[in-house]
C-alpha cells in the first residue's frame, strides 16, 4: 500500500469484512473496491489467512518459551550470580550444568559452568586460584577463553568462559560434508590451539569432539582448557572410570591416563590423534564388543587401532592409505615418548602431507616399536628447546599484563611448583641452575637460558631462538631487570625482523616491541616505528591475525609516548581505543584496563580537563573496590593517580589516605611494581610538601628518587618530577643553593627530551623560578615564572589547579620584589 | 520487595499519569527486576510443569510493585503497557540466545557431555514474529500495540481496552486484522499455533 490513507482504508475494510458472513463479503468488496482492484486483491490475500486463525498466536509468547526460559537447572533465568545474569540453561553433563549468562560489568555473553555438587568445592577453588592466571591468560583465536571463577551464594563453584556459538566438531564436518583436505585444515587449527596452550604450560586433558566447537565462520574453538585438572588430579580417574560419561568418551583418553599415570603434553597429542582418527573415518579407533570399563581400558592400553584407511566410511578411503594412516597412528602410539613431540610437529606433518612432501610419520613396525628407530640426533636440540620454551611459556603467559601495564611478575615458587605438578617434568630448574629448587630463582633460569641461546646449536634455528629470546626478555621484565629485558627483546626483534615477512603477524608485534623499547633512547624513531606499524596492526587485528592484546599493548605504548611528547590529546584517543577493545582482552576488566584508565585520567589532566580526570580516577578506584581486586599493584596505582589529583585540588586528607593505602599494597610487591612504589612515594612527597611537612616530604622524595634510579635510571619520565619536589623542599628548608642545582638538572632533562612548549617544562621552570626568587635573584626568576605561567595557561587552561598555582606563585613573586602594580593587575585573575 | 521500591514505583506511575515523560525510563528497571525475580520463583517452587502464565506474572508483579490505594485504573494501564514491552524484550533476548544454539541445522547444545541433551519445544519463531510486528507497527501503531499487549504481555481484551483507552470491540477488530497481516507476512499457516 503506497500511502497512509490507503493503509488506513485497507485496515478498516478488512476489519469490517472479517465481521461479515462469508456470503456477504463479495458484495461488500465489489462495492467498496469497484475502482480499486489492487486494494481488493490485497484484502483478499489477507482474508485467505483466515482459516484456523483463532489458533494463531493464541497463547501468550511466554507460554511457548517458559520451558526453555525457565530451564530445569539449579539456576533459574533471571537469577544473578555475582555480576552474571543467568539467561538460560544450555547444557548439562557429568561435570555440572552450563548456562548462557550476561556479564553485567563487561556487557557480554558468557558461558557459566556450574560444578556439580559433591565435587570438592574447596579443592576446586584452591586449584583454580593457583592456576587462574595461567588459564585466564590463554588468549588464542581457537581457544575459548576462561574468564574467571567464583562461588554461588550456596558455595557451589562455577567457572566463567567465553560463550561459543557453534556445532560440535564431528557434527560440523558431517553436516558441511567437508572433504578430507578441509577436515585436515580444520584440524590443524585445533593443533595450533593445543600447541599454544602447551607453550603456556596448560595441558587440556580432556580433548574430544564434544569439547571442540566450530563457529558459523568455520573457526574451531577448544573449550574447557585445563578444567579437567581443576576438577581433580589423576588419581581420581580410576573412580571416574565407572561413570557413564566416562564410558562414553573414554576412547579419547590416553593409555597413560587410563593407567592413572602422569599426564603430559603427549597425552593431549594422543587425544588429538583419536579426534583425527574419527574425523577421517567416522569411526572410533577400537573394536569393542561391549562398553564395559575394563574392556575399554584394555583396548586403549593394548589394542593396536585398525588403520584408518581400512575403517573409513567416508568417500575415497583409499586416499588415507600411507601418510595419513601413519600420521594418525603416530599420534596415537601407546608410548608417550614415541608420539609427535608437539602439537605443532603433528600439525606440520599434516601440512607436509597436504603439500605432498615426505612426512615424518613412519609405519609403526615391530622394529620401530622395539626401539631400533632412533632419531636421537634430531630430537636432541629441538626437544631441549621445546621443554625450555614450554617452561618459560608460563612466564609469557603471565607477563602480557606486566608488559602492558608495568606490573609485577609471578614468583619463582609458583612457576616451579606449577612445572612440577602440572607437567610432571623432573624439576628442570634444578638441572638448569644446579641449585636446589627452593634456592633457584627465575633469574637463574633466565641467565642459564640466555647462555644456552648463545651456543652454536641455535644458529640454524632462528625461529626457535627468536621465540626463546622473546620469552627470556619477558622473564627479565617480570623480574624488574630492565637492562636485560631490553637486551633480549632487541635480539628477538632483530631475529624476527630478519626471518619474517614485513607484514607477518609476529614481525608486526616485534616491530611494535622495538618501537616501545627505543622510546627512551630516541623518541623520534619510536614515533616513526609506531606510525608505521599501528595501521598494519589494526588491519592485521581486523583479519584476526594478531590478538586484541597485541593491539592494545601497542596502542598503550604509543599512548605513553604521545603523552611524553606532549600530545595528550592523541594519547587520550589511543587509550580510549584500548578501552574499546576491553571485551576482547583476556582476564578480568579492572585487572587489564584499570591501568589504562588511570593513565587516561592523567592525560585528561594534562589537557586541563581536570574535573573529568578526577572523575575518571575516582571511577577507576571505585571499579576496583566493586570487583574486590584490592590487593593488586594495579589497584595501588589507581590510588596513586587519584591521590595525586586530590593533592592538586588541595584535598590533602583524601590524598594522604589514598596514597598510604596504595603504598601499603605496593610495599608487599617486588619487581616491576617498584616504579609504582616510586610514583606513589613521589606523590606523597608532593602532598607533604604542600602541607609544609618538609621532613616527611624529604624522606618520601629521597626514597622515590632512589627507586627511580635503581629500577630504571634518569631517563624515567617521572624522574625530573621527583627532582623538582626535592629541589623545592631544599628551597623551603633554607638550602636554596642546593635546591637550585637539583632544579636546574630537572629542567635540563626536560628540555633535552621534550619540546620547549611542553607543560612538564613549564612546571620545572616554575620551580626553578621560585627557587631563584627565594634567593632574591629577581631578574633571573622573572622570565622563568612568566614563561611557566603563560605556558600552563595555554596548555592546561586558566582554571587548571596547576595553572592557578603558577599564577599565585607569580603574584607572590611580584609582591616580594616590590612590584605591587603587577601583582594587583594579575590578582583578579585568580 | 522492599516497601521503598513499592513507594518508588507507585510514585513514578503517578508522575507519569500526571504527564512526566521520563517516568517510563525510571519505571522500567523496577518492573524488569520484579518480572525476572518472579519468573525465577515460578521455576523453583510453584509450578512443577513450568507452565507460566504471562498474565499472572504481570499481574502479580503489579500487585507487588504498586500500592493499590494510591493509583487509579489509568496508572494500572500504564503499568501493563510497560510490562508488556519488557516481556517482549526479555522473551526476544531469550529466543535469540536459544536460537543461536540451533545454528547449523539440528539442535546443538553447548558444552554437553554425551549423557544429556535438552529437549527443544515447538514454539513460534519469536524472532521472525517480532520482526514482522515491528514492520506492522510502523504502519499500524495501535494495532501493533494490541499485539504487543496480548501476545507478549498476556493481557485480555478488556484490559487492553483499558490500557489503550479504546472500546473492547476496537481491540478485537484490531487483533483480528493484525493476525491476518502477520500471518501472511510470516508465510501462511505455519506452526505458530
Amino acid at each position: 500500500m503506497p500511502n497512509e490513507s490507503n493503509s488506513l482504508r485497507l485496515a478498516g475494510l478488512v476489519k469490517t469484512a472479517v465481521e461479515l458472513a462469508p456470503e456477504s463479503r463479495a458484495a461488500f468488496l465489489d462495492e467498496e473496491c469497484y475502482f480499486d482492484p489492487a486494494m481488493r486483491a490485497e484484502i483478499e490475500s489477507l482474508l485467505q489467512q483466515e482459516e484456523g486463525l483463532s489458533e494463531f498466536i493464541k497463547e501468550p509468547a511466554l507460554n511457548f518459551v517458559a520451558e526453555s526460559l525457565l530451564g530445569r537447572g539449579a539456576l533459574s533465568p533471571g537469577e544473578v550470580i555475582s555480576h552474571y545474569d543467568i539467561i538460560s540453561l544450555i547444557g548439562s553433563g557429568g561435570m555440572g550444568e552450563v548456562y548462557l549468562a550476561q556479564d553485567r560489568q563487561l556487557d557480554r555473553r558468557v558461558a557459566l559452568k556450574l560444578i556439580r555438587r559433591g565435587l570438592n568445592s574447596e579443592d576446586i577453588i584452591r586449584h583454580f586460584k593457583r592456576e587462574e592466571h595461567l588459564l585466564a591468560s590463554l588468549n588464542h583465536p581457537n581457544v575459548a577463553q576462561l574468564y574467571g571463577s567464583g562461588l554461588t551464594a550456596d558455595g557451589v563453584p562455577f567457572f566463567v568462559m567465553e560463550y561459543v556459538e557453534g556445532a560440535r566438531l564431528d557434527h560440523y564436518c558431517d553436516e558441511q560434508k567437508l572433504s578430507i583436505p578441509e577436515r585436515l585444515q580444520l584440524f590443524r587449527k585445533i593443533c595450533s590451539a593445543v600447541s599454544y596452550a602447551h607453550q603456556h604450560l596448560v595441558i587440556h586433558r580432556d580433548i574430544k569432539p564434544a569439547n571442540i566447537r566450530v563457529t558459523a565462520e568455520g573457526e574451531p574453538k577448544l573449550l574447557d582448557f585445563g578444567i579437567a585438572k581443576l576438577l581433580g588430579d589423576e588419581t581420581a580417574v580410576a573412580e571416574q572410570t565407572m561413570t557413564l560419561a566416562w564410558v562414553m568418551t573414554a576412547e579419547y583418553a590416553s593409555p597413560e591416563q587410563v593407567r592413572g599415570e602422569t599426564m603430559t603434553t603427549a597425552s593431549d597429542i594422543y587425544s588429538l590423534g583419536v579426534v583425527l582418527y574419527e574425523l577421517l573415518t567416522s569411526q572410533r579407533p577400537y573394536r569393542l564388543t561391549s562398553r564395559r570399563p575394563e574392556e575399554i581400558s584394555r583396548a586403549i592400553t593394548e589394542q593396536q587401532p585398525a588403520r584408518p584407511s581400512s575403517m573409513s566410511t567416508l568417500p575415497q578411503p583409499q586416499c588415507l592409505r600411507g601418510d595419513l594412516d601413519n600420521i594418525v597412528l603416530m599420534a596415537m602410539r601407546k608410548e608417550p615418548a614415541r608420539r609427535y613431540e608437539s602439537a605443532a610437529q603433528f600439525s606440520a606433518d599434516i601440512q607436509r602431507h597436504l603439500e605432498e612432501l615426505p612426512v615424518l610419520a613412519r609405519r609403526d613396525t615391530l622394529a620401530y616399536r622395539s626401539g631400533k628407530f632412533v632419531k636421537r640426533n634430531r630430537i636432541g636440540v629441538a626437544a631441549g628447546a621445546l621443554i625450555l620454551l614450554s617452561m618459560l611459556g608460563g612466564i609469557v603467559a603471565t607477563t602480557w599484563q606486566a608488559r602492558t601495564a608495568r606490573r609485577e611478575k609471578a614468583n619463582a615458587e609458583s612457576v616451579s611448583a606449577f612445572l612440577e605438578k602440572t607437567l610432571g617434568y623432573s624439576n628442570p630448574l634444578v638441572d638448569l641452575a644446579g641449585k636446589p629448587q627452593d634456592e633457584t630463582t627465575i633469574t637463574d633460569v633466565l641467565d642459564e637460558a640466555g647462555r644456552q641461546l648463545e651456543s652454536a646449536e641455535f644458529a640454524t634455528q632462528p625461529e626457535v631462538r627468536a621465540d626463546l629470546e622473546r620469552t627470556i626478555a619477558k622473564g627479565y621484565f617480570g623480574q624488574g631487570r630492565r637492562d636485560l629485558w631490553v637486551k633480549h627483546l632487541k635480539k628477538y626483534v632483530d631475529i624476527q625482523r630478519s626471518i619474517g615477512a614485513k607484514n607477518d603477524a609476529k614481525t608486526l608485534v616485534a616491530t611494535a616491541n622495538l618501537a616501545a623499547i627505543v622510546e627512551n633512547e630516541d623518541m623520534k624513531q619510536s614515533e616513526t616505528l609506531f606510525r608505521e606499524v599501528l595501521p598494519q596492526m589494526k588491519s592485521a587485528y581486523r583479519k584476526g591475525r594478531i590478538t586484541a592484546a597485541d593491539l592494545a599493548e601497542t596502542l598503550n605504548n604509543f599512548g605513553y609516548l604521545r603523552r611524553t611528547q606532549g600530545d595528550s590529546k592523541k594519547a587520550e584517543t589511543l587509550f580510549r581505543e584500548v578501552l574499546a577493545l576491553a571485551p576482547k582482552l583476556p582476564g578480568d576488566e579492572p585487572f587489564v584496563l584499570g591501568l589504562t584508565r588511570s593513565t587516561l585520567a592523567s592525560t585528561l589532566a594534562d589537557q586541563g580537563k581536570f574535573a573529568e580526570a578526577l572523575q575518571t580516577a575516582r571511577e577507576t578506584v571505585a571499579t576496583y573496590l566493586q570487583s574486590g581486586r584490592t590487593d593488586t599493584a594495579d589497584f595501588a596505582f589507581s590510588l596513586t593517580i587519584l591521590g595525586g589529583f586530590l593533592t592538586e585540588q588541595g584535598d590533602f586528607a583524601g590524598a594522604d589516605t589514598n596514597l598510604a593505602q596504595g603504598e601499603a599494597i605496593l610495599r608487599k610487591r617486588q619487581g616491576a611494581a617498584a616504579l609504582w612504589l616510586g610514583d606513589n612515594l613521589r606523590n606523597q612527597a608532593i602532598s607533604f610538601y604542600r602541607q609544609a611537612q618538609y621532613t616527611l616530604a624529604a624522606g618520601k622524595a629521597a626514597e622515590a628518587k632512589r627507586i627511580y634510579l635503581e629500577s630504571y635510571g634518569p631517563s624515567y619520565d617521572n624522574y625530573p618530577t621527583v627532582l623538582i619536589v626535592e629541589g623545592l623542599i631544599l628551597n623551603e628548608t633554607g638550602r636554596s643553593a642546593e635546591g637550585e642545582i637539583v632544579l636546574r638538572e630537572a629542567l635540563r632533562i626536560r628540555l633535552e627530551s621534550l619540546p620547549k612548549s611542553h607543560f612538564w617544562v613549564a612546571l620545572a621552570q616554575g620551580a626553578l623560578g621560585e627557587c631563584l626568587a627565594t634567593q632574591r635573584r629577581f631578574s633571573e626568576a622573572d622570565p622563568l615564572l612568566v614563561d611557566s605561567y603563560n605556558n600552563l595557561a595555554q596548555k592546561l587552561g586558566s582554571r587548571d589547579p596547576r595553572t592557578r598555582a603558577a599564577l599565585k606563585r607569580l603574584i607572590a613573586f611580584y609582591d616580594s620584589c616590590a612590584k605591587p602594580e603587577q601583582a594587583s593587575r594579575l590578582r583578579p585573575m585568580l | 520487595m522492599h516497601s521503598a521500591t513499592k513507594t518508588d514505583a507507585t510514585q513514578i506511575l503517578k508522575e507519569w499519569s500526571e504527564g512526566d515523560k521520563d517516568a517510563p525510563a525510571r519505571l522500567m528497571p523496577l518492573i524488569y527486576e520484579e518480572l525476572r525475580r518472579r519468573a525465577a520463583e515460578y521455576l523453583r517452587h510453584e509450578r512443577p510443569d513450568h507452565t507460566l502464565q504471562a498474565t499472572a506474572l504481570v499481574h502479580e508483579a503489579y500487585l507487588k510493585l504498586i500500592d493499590q490505594n494510591r493509583v487509579d485504573w489509568k496508572t494500572r494501564a500504564h503499568f501493563c503497557g510497560v510490562a508488556a514491552q519488557l516481556m517482549r524484550r526479555v522473551l526476544l533476548e531469550h529466543a535469540r540466545g536459544h536460537n543461536a544454539e540451533k545454528r547449523g541445522g539440528k539442535l546443538e547444545k553447548l558444552y554437553l557431555d554425551e549423557t544429556h541433551e535438552l529437549s527443544d519445544e515447538r514454539a513460534p519463531d519469536l524472532i521472525a514474529l517480532d520482526d514482522a510486528l515491528k514492520s506492522f507497527t510502523s504502519t499500524y501503531p495501535r494495532e501493533g500495540e494490541v499485539v504487543e499487549l496480548k501476545f507478549f504481555g498476556g493481557l485480555e481484551a478488556n484490559e487492553i481496552a483499558e490500557v489503550l483507552d479504546v472500546s473492547q470491540k476496537t481491540v478485537l477488530r484490531d487483533w483480528n486484522f493484525a493476525k491476518l497481516w502477520l500471518r501472511r507476512e510470516l508465510g501462511g499457516d505455519r506452526a505458530c499455533a
